[in-house]
C-alpha cells in the first residue's frame, strides 16, 4: 500500500480512537447520573459512537472506497443550535438537558476539527475524507439538536 | 395589414381560474372603455391563457411597466384607464399585497408567488393570445421546427431529447427520450404521434392550461415527435370538459396549418404531419395509454395488458408514441436551447421542471412550475403563501386519486421523481392539494377512492369489486361503526387490487388510504375505538364542532342554548357536568371551540369564552355543591397537587363517593392557575370560589406537603391509599444553557411568576427586563413585569411572530401594553460582571423545515449585539420537576412527562398521571379532560384491580332553538370590553370586563345550533341518543 493510502487510513484510525474516547466518556458518566433519563441518553450515545466507530472501520476494511473520498455523502445543513451552549457537569444531578448540551458540544468540537483539517489540506482526496468525517459529525450533532429542541425549546 | 404599434398592453387573463371569478367582464368593460375614450388604437387589449395565480383572479397586468393587478372587478375598469393607462400612475387598491404586511407589491415581477418558479412548459401561458398564432411566433416559436427540419436527422432528435433527461410528465417518470426511441425503431411505415390530455385528476388543470394559454408549444411539440419518430399522422385525445381548450386547440390548429406548420410538406421539406383531436367522454380510465388507444379507435375505454406496449403496438396496432401535455410543452425549448441547458436545471435524476396545480387549503392557489430538486416547503409556503386563517399545515396529497399524502416531517423533501416515491407519494401528473388540521384524513382518503372506485372500468375483478369493498370500509369507520380489524380488510384488499388489477387505476387505487394509513393511523383509531373525528369533519361523529374540539367536550351549544333564554343557573350545570372551571376557563380558555366554529366560517366564530364568563359570573354568589353520583366507598384516592387536572380528579372521584386526598406542595391550591396565571387575567378569588366548590363535594387539600420532601409514594400507599393520582404540573423552568446564567438579575419565569403571585414580587421599578422566549408562560412574565414597575420589557423570540405558541389575544395585549418584541433573535451570552447588564443576541434566519412544519431558525455569522438589561427572564419551556423520582419504578419520558397508558396508568400498579405532568405544558381545559378520565379510570382499576381505557359521557342536552336564526344573519361578534392600555399597565386589576347581559345573550343568538342540524341530518332521535349516552356514563 502506498504511502498515500497509509496517511488516509491514518486519519481514519485517528477518527477512530476520537469515537473510542467519546464511547468511554458517555458509559463513564452513565454509571454516575442518576436521572433515568439521562442515563438511558448517555447509554445511547455510547452505542451511537460505537456505530460510528463500526462504520469508520467499515471504511477501512473496504479498502478505502473511492465512493466516501469522491464526497458522495448527504449534507446536513448546521443548525449551530448549540455553538453557545456552556458545557454543564456529569454529575449525579444531570438532567438530560446537561447532557445533550455535552455531547452537541463534543460533536460541534469533532465537527470543526475536521472542517478545519480540510479547510488546510490540498490534496482533493484527503480533503474529501476530512469533508466526509466532518459531515458525520455534522449528523450526529443535527440528530442531538432536534431533541433539544423537541425537549427543551418547547415555548422557543 | 400590419399591425399597429401600441404603446401599452393589457393582458386580461382568460385562463380557467380567472374566467370563473369574472374575467370576461373585466375584458368587456376594458374594450367598451377604451373605445369610448378612444385609446383602443393605442393600447392593445389581449386575453392571455393562464397567468397561473388563480387565487387573485382575475389578474391584469400592462405592459410596458409590467404592473400587476388582481381580483379586478368590471368596475374597477375606469379608474385603471383613467390612472393608469392616461395619467400612468398605479391604483394602489388593486395592486397584491404582501400578506404579513400588507405592503403593495405593484409590479408581476417583484410578486413572490413568481419568483422561485421558472416557466419551460408555461414560458407563454398569460403572456400571450393563444388564439394568435403570430404571437407565438413573436416569443420564438416553430423556431424548434425549423431547426430540426433543416438541421437534424430523426436520430438527431431522439438523442438530443435523450440527452436531456426529460421524464415523462404524465406520471410514470419514463425516459421520454428513450420512448421515442423505441416507436422509432419499432418496424412499420404507418406510425402514430398521440398526446394523453385526458386529465382526469380532481383539482389538477395543468394540461388544460397549457392548451387553453399556449396550445401551439403541444402541437410544436409533437411534430418534431412525430419527425424524430416517422409519424404522418397525430392524436391529440382531449377530454370534451375542456371546451376552450378544445376550441383554442382548433384555433391552433387551423392557423398552424394556414402558416404550413401543419400538413404537407411542412416548411418545404418532405415531412408532412396531420394532427387530429378526439374528444374523450371523460371516463377517468382514459388517461391510462391502452384504454385512450381503444378510446381513440372507437372501442370501449378499457386497459390491455402490456406488452406490447404502444411503441411496438398501439393505435390500430401500429407503432404509437404517447406524451403528456407538459411532456409535449417541453420539447420546442430543448430543441432551440440544447439538451445540456435543460439537464442543468432540476436535479441529474430528474431534470426540468415540474408543473404543479396548488389548490386546497393553501393561500396562494394556482398553476405553478418550479425547477425540479425545490423542496415541497418552498412550493406550499414560500410560493404558495401558506395555509389560511392561521390553521396548521397538515399534509399535501400529490399524484391525485392515485397518489399519496406527505406529511409536515416532510416539508424538506426534494420534489422529483424518486424522492416523493421515497416517502411514500407519486409525482403524478401535477395535483398538488394541500390540507389543513381541519381535514380529516380518514374522509379525505374516502373522498379519492369514493372518485377512483366509481371510474373502475369494471375489467378486472379486483379492481371493480375491491375498491366498492374498501370503500365500504371506511365508511363504516366514518360512520363510527368500525373496529380494528377493518384496517386489517384494508391492507389484504388492498394487497389484491394491486396484485391483481391490470392497469394503474386498479393498482393505485388504495393509494391515498394506505398513505393515511401509514401517516394518520391515529386519526383511523379515534374513528374507531374513541368514536372520534378529531377534524371533527365526519358527520355522524361530530354533534358539533366546538364540542368536538373541546379536549373536555362541553356541551357549548346547550349552554350558550340557555343563556340566550336567560337560564344561567342550568347552563352553568351543563357546563359544570365536564367542566367544573367556568369562571376559570371564561377568562383564560385557548378555546379551541371557537377555532372551529362553524360560524367563523361565515363570519366570525361565536365569542364562546366570553359567554361562558357571562354565564359563570351570574352565578357567582350561588356556592354550588357537587352531587355526588355515586355510593360511598371505602377505598382512599390520594391526588398530589391541587391543579386544574388534580383537582377535577378529585371532585370527580369525590363525587363517586371515593374519600379523596390532595397533597399540594405551595400554601395555595389550583396550580398554574394560582401561581402561574397573574391576577389581570385570573383574578384569584374567583379563582377561589371554584377551588371552594370542589372542597364542598368533600375533597380535602393538605397544603405545603412536597413529594419527595414530605412524603412518598410508598409512604401514601402505606397509609392505606388504594390509588395515587399524580397530577404534579410542570413548574421547573428549563434553562438557556449559555454563559452568564447564574448572574444576579436572571429570573427563570416559571420561578419568577410563582414568586409574584405568592406575593414575593420582585422589585422592578425602573428596570429593563428582557424576556426569552414566546410562550404563554414568556407573555404572562412581560405583562407581569411592566406592572411591577419596569421601565422597559423587550420580549425576544428566535422565530417569527407567526410561530410564537402564546396565544395571539395575549401576544396582542402585550403589544399594546408597551411590551417590545424581538423576532428571530437568539440570546448567546449574558452579559455582566456579577449582575446582569444586558444580553447579547444573535439574529437568526429561517432555514429547513422542521418536523412540525416550521422553519427552524439558524444563526447569521456575525450578526450579534448586545440588548442592554437589568434583568433577564428565561421562559422557553417547562419541565415537571423529577428530583423526587427515586426507585419507584415509575417511568418518565425524556420530555421529563410520566410513562401513561390510554388509562392514564404509569409503570407502577395503582400510580396514575396527568395534567402537565403527563401531556407537557398544556391548558386548563385539557387539564380538566384528563380529570375527567383519570377518575373513571381509577374507579375501574379499584373495581377490577384493571386499569382500563376510560370513557367520560355526560349527555348532551339538544334544547330547543327559540329564536329565529334569520335574524341574525348580519349580527356581529362583540369586542370585549377591556381597561384602556395605558391605564391597566400600572395594576394586576382584571383586564377583562365581561360583556353586559344583552351583548352577551345577543351573541348567543349567532350560533348556527349544529347540534339540532346533526338530529336532524342523521336522523336520531334526541331521546334515544342521550338515553344511550346515560347509559355510558354510570359509575361503577
Amino acid at each position: 500500500m502506498s504511502d498515500y493510502w497509509k496517511t488516509i487510513e491514518d486519519i481514519i484510525r485517528q477518527a477512530i480512537v476520537g469515537e473510542e474516547d467519546s464511547h468511554a466518556m458517555y458509559v463513564n458518566a452513565a454509571g454516575r447520573v442518576q436521572d433515568p433519563n439521562s442515563k438511558a441518553m448517555l447509554e445511547e450515545l455510547a452505542k451511537d459512537e460505537l456505530g460510528h466507530k463500526a462504520k469508520l472501520e467499515g471504511l477501512l476494511k473496504r479498502g478505502l472506497t473511492w465512493e466516501i473520498v469522491e464526497g458522495e455523502f448527504k449534507k446536513v445543513q448546521d443548525l449551530k443550535l448549540g455553538d453557545h451552549f456552556v458545557p454543564e457537569k456529569l454529575d449525579e444531578q444531570a438532567d438530560l438537558q446537561a447532557v445533550l448540551t455535552v455531547a452537541i458540544r463534543r460533536e460541534k468540537e469533532s465537527h470543526d476539527l475536521y472542517a478545519t483539517m480540510a479547510g488546510v489540506t490540498c490534496d482533493e482526496t484527503v480533503r474529501n475524507l476530512f469533508e466526509f468525517l466532518a459531515n458525520e459529525e455534522l449528523t450526529h450533532k443535527r440528530k442531538l439538536e432536534s431533541l433539544y429542541e423537541d425537549i427543551v425549546y418547547q415555548q422557543f | 395589414m400590419a399591425e399597429p404599434l401600441y404603446r401599452a398592453n393589457v393582458l386580461v387573463c382568460g385562463g380557467t381560474g380567472c374566467t370563473a371569478s369574472g374575467s370576461h367582464a373585466v375584458m368587456d368593460a376594458m374594450r367598451a372603455e377604451l373605445g369610448r375614450r378612444g385609446l383602443d388604437v393605442e393600447v392593445r387589449l389581449v386575453q392571455t391563457g393562464c397567468r397561473g395565480f388563480c387565487a387573485m383572479g382575475p389578474v391584469m397586468i400592462i405592459y410596458p411597466e409590467g404592473i400587476f393587478y388582481c381580483q379586478v372587478r368590471a368596475d374597477d375598469v375606469p379608474q385603471i384607464v383613467e390612472e393608469t393607462l392616461v395619467k400612468g400612475r398605479i391604483v394602489e387598491r388593486l395592486t397584491y399585497k404582501e400578506p404579513e404586511e400588507h405592503k403593495a407589491v405593484p409590479y408581476y415581477h417583484q410578486i413572490p408567488f413568481y419568483e422561485k418558479q421558472l416557466r419551460i412548459a408555461l414560458r407563454n401561458c398569460g403572456l400571450i393570445d393563444p388564439e394568435n398564432i403570430e404571437e407565438y411566433i413573436a416569443r420564438g416559436g416553430y423556431q424548434a421546427l425549423a431547426k430540426v427540419l433543416n438541421s437534424m436527422t430523426p436520430e438527431d432528435v431522439v438523442e438530443e431529447v435523450k440527452a436531456s433527461g426529460l421524464r415523462g410528465r404524465g406520471g410514470a417518470g419514463f425516459l421520454t427520450g428513450l420512448k421515442w426511441q423505441f416507436t422509432q425503431k419499432a418496424p412499420g411505415d404507418i406510425k402514430y404521434v398521440v398526446c394523453n390530455a385526458d386529465e382526469g385528476d380532481p383539482g389538477a388543470f395543468m394540461d388544460r392550461s397549457i392548451i387553453e394559454g399556449d396550445p401551439h408549444s403541444l402541437i410544436e411539440g409533437m411534430l418534431i415527435c412525430a419527425y424524430a419518430v416517422g409519424a404522418r399522422e397525430g392524436y391529440i385525445y382531449c377530454r370534451a370538459e375542456y371546451p376552450l381548450a378544445i376550441k383554442r386547440l382548433k384555433i391552433a390548429i387551423a392557423q398552424a396549418e394556414e402558416y404550413g406548420f401543419l400538413g404537407d410538406n411542412i416548411l418545404g421539406t418532405n415531412f408532412s404531419f396531420h394532427l387530429h383531436i378526439k374528444e374523450g367522454a371523460g371516463a377517468f380510465v382514459c388517461g391510462e395509454e391502452t384504454a385512450l388507444l381503444a378510446s381513440i379507435e372507437g372501442r370501449r375505454g378499457e386497459p390491455r395488458p402490456r406488452p406490447p406496449f404502444p411503441a411496438v403496438s398501439g393505435l390500430w396496432g401500429k407503432p404509437t408514441n404517447i406524451n403528456n401535455v407538459k411532456s409535449y410543452a417541453n420539447i420546442p425549448q430543448i430543441i432551440v436551447n440544447g439538451a445540456q441547458w435543460f439537464a442543468s436545471i432540476g436535479t441529474e435524476k430528474s431534470p426540468g421542471t415540474a408543473i404543479f396545480a396548488l389548490t386546497g387549503k393553501v393561500n396562494n392557489t394556482g398553476l405553478v412550475e418550479v425547477p425540479m430538486g425545490i423542496t415541497l416547503g418552498e412550493i406550499i409556503f414560500d410560493i404558495g403563501g401558506g395555509v389560511p386563517n392561521g390553521k396548521k399545515f397538515k399534509a399535501v396529497q400529490t399524484g391525485g386519486p392515485l397518489g399519496g399524502c406527505i406529511t409536515a416531517e416532510h416539508l424538506n423533501v426534494p420534489v422529483d421523481f424518486d424522492s416523493l416515491k421515497e416517502v411514500g407519494a407519486v409525482m403524478g401528473s401535477g395535483g398538488m392539494i394541500v390540507v389543513d388540521e381541519d381535514t380529516c384524513m380518514v374522509e379525505f382518503a374516502k373522498f379519492f377512492l369514493t372518485f377512483a372506485q366509481a371510474e373502475s372500468c369494471g375489467k378486472c375483478v379486483p379492481c371493480r369489486v375491491g375498491g366498492k369493498r374498501m370503500l365500504e370500509v371506511l365508511t363504516r369507520i366514518t360512520e363510527g361503526k368500525g373496529t380494528m380489524k377493518d384496517i386489517e380488510t384494508i391492507k389484504e384488499i388492498a394487497e389484491g387490487m394491486e396484485a391483481g388489477s391490470l392497469c394503474a387505476l386498479g393498482q393505485l387505487t388504495p393509494g391515498p388510504v394506505m398513505s393515511t394509513l401509514r401517516y394518520f393511523m391515529d386519526e383511523y383509531i379515534a374513528h374507531i375505538e374513541d368514536k372520534k373525528c378529531p377534524a371533527g369533519q365526519c358527520k355522524e361523529l361530530t354533534i358539533a364542532r366546538c364540542l368536538n374540539a373541546c379536549p373536555a367536550g362541553v356541551d357549548v351549544p346547550a349552554y350558550i342554548a340557555l343563556t340566550e333564554q336567560g337560564r344561567y343557573a342550568e347552563a352553568l350545570a351543563i357546563h359544570r357536568e365536564r367542566n367544573p372551571f367556568a369562571l376559570v376557563c371564561g377568562r383564560v380558555c385557548p378555546a379551541f371551540c371557537e377555532s372551529k366554529c362553524r360560524r367563523g366560517d361565515i363570519d366570525e366564530p361565536i365569542a364562546i369564552r366570553q359567554i361562558k364568563r357571562f354565564m359563570a359570573d351570574q352565578e357567582m354568589k350561588n356556592p354550588w355543591t357537587p352531587p355526588r353520583i355515586g355510593t360511598p366507598k371505602s377505598d382512599k384516592v390520594a391526588v398530589v397537587g391541587a391543579g386544574p387536572a388534580g383537582l377535577t380528579a378529585a371532585l370527580r372521584l369525590a363525587q363517586m363517593g371515593y374519600p379523596v386526598t390532595i397533597f399540594e406542595a405551595l400554601p395555595v391550591a389550583g396550580g398554574m392557575m394560582a401561581v402561574g396565571i397573574p391576577d389581570y387575567r385570573l383574578p384569584r378569588d374567583v379563582l377561589n370560589i371554584e377551588i371552594e366548590n370542589i372542597l364542598r363535594a368533600g375533597v380535602e387539600i393538605r397544603y405545603n406537603q412536597r413529594l419527595g420532601r414530605d412524603f412518598t409514594i410508598d409512604d401514601l400507599m402505606r397509609q392505606g391509599y388504594k390509588a395515587v393520582v399524580l397530577a404534579i404540573g410542570a413548574h421547573k423552568s428549563r434553562r438557556l444553557g449559555i454563559e452568564g446564567e447564574d448572574k444576579e438579575g436572571v429570573m427563570p419565569g416559571v420561578e419568577f411568576l410563582r414568586e409574584m403571585n405568592l406575593g414575593r414580587a420582585p422589585d422592578l421599578t425602573g428596570k429593563r427586563v428582557v424576556v426569552v422566549g414566546g410562550g404563554n408562560v414568556a407573555i404572562d412574565a412581560a405583562r407581569s413585569a411592566l406592572r411591577l414597575g419596569a421601565s422597559e420589557v423587550n420580549v425576544v423570540y428566535r422565530r417569527t411572530r407567526a410561530e410564537m405558541p402564546a396565544y395571539e389575544d395575549e401576544i396582542r395585549a402585550a403589544e399594546e401594553e408597551g411590551v417590545i418584541f424581538h423576532y428571530l433573535v437568539n440570546p448567546v451570552r449574558i452579559v455582566g460582571d456579577g449582575k446582569v447588564t444586558g444580553v447579547e443576541l444573535v439574529h437568526q434566519t429561517l432555514g429547513e423545515f422542521d418536523r412540525t412544519g416550521r422553519r427552524r431558525p439558524i444563526p447569521v455569522e456575525g450578526s450579534e449585539f448586545i440588548m442592554e438589561a437589568d434583568v433577564v427572564i428565561p421562559a422557553i419551556g417547562q419541565q415537571t420537576d423529577l428530583s423526587w423520582l427515586k426507585e419507584d419504578g415509575i417511568q418518565t419520558n425524556r420530555d421529563s412527562t410520566f410513562v401513561v397508558d390510554k388509562a392514564f396508568a404509569t409503570t407502577r400498579a395503582g400510580v396514575f398521571a396527568i395534567g402537565d405532568a403527563a401531556l407537557g405544558p398544556a391548558s386548563v381545559i385539557q387539564a380538566v379532560a384528563q380529570g375527567n378520565l383519570v377518575a373513571q379510570a381509577v374507579d375501574a382499576y379499584l373495581h377490577t384491580g384493571k386499569a382500563t381505557k376510560p370513557e367520560y359521557n355526560p349527555p348532551y342536552h339538544f334544547p330547543e332553538l327559540t329564536y329565529n336564526m334569520e335574524e341574525y344573519v348580519n349580527a356581529r361578534r362583540p369586542k370585549m370590553p377591556e381597561l384602556e392600555p395605558a391605564e391597566r399597565r400600572r395594576t394586576f386589576d382584571e383586564v377583562e370586563l365581561g360583556l353586559s347581559e344583552q351583548a352577551a345573550r345577543e351573541e348567543c343568538r349567532r350560533c348556527l345550533r349544529c347540534d339540532l342540524e346533526w338530529l336532524e341530518v342523521t336522523g336520531k332521535d334526541k331521546a334515544a341518543v342521550m338515553a344511550a349516552q346515560q347509559k355510558t356514563h354510570q359509575p361503577a
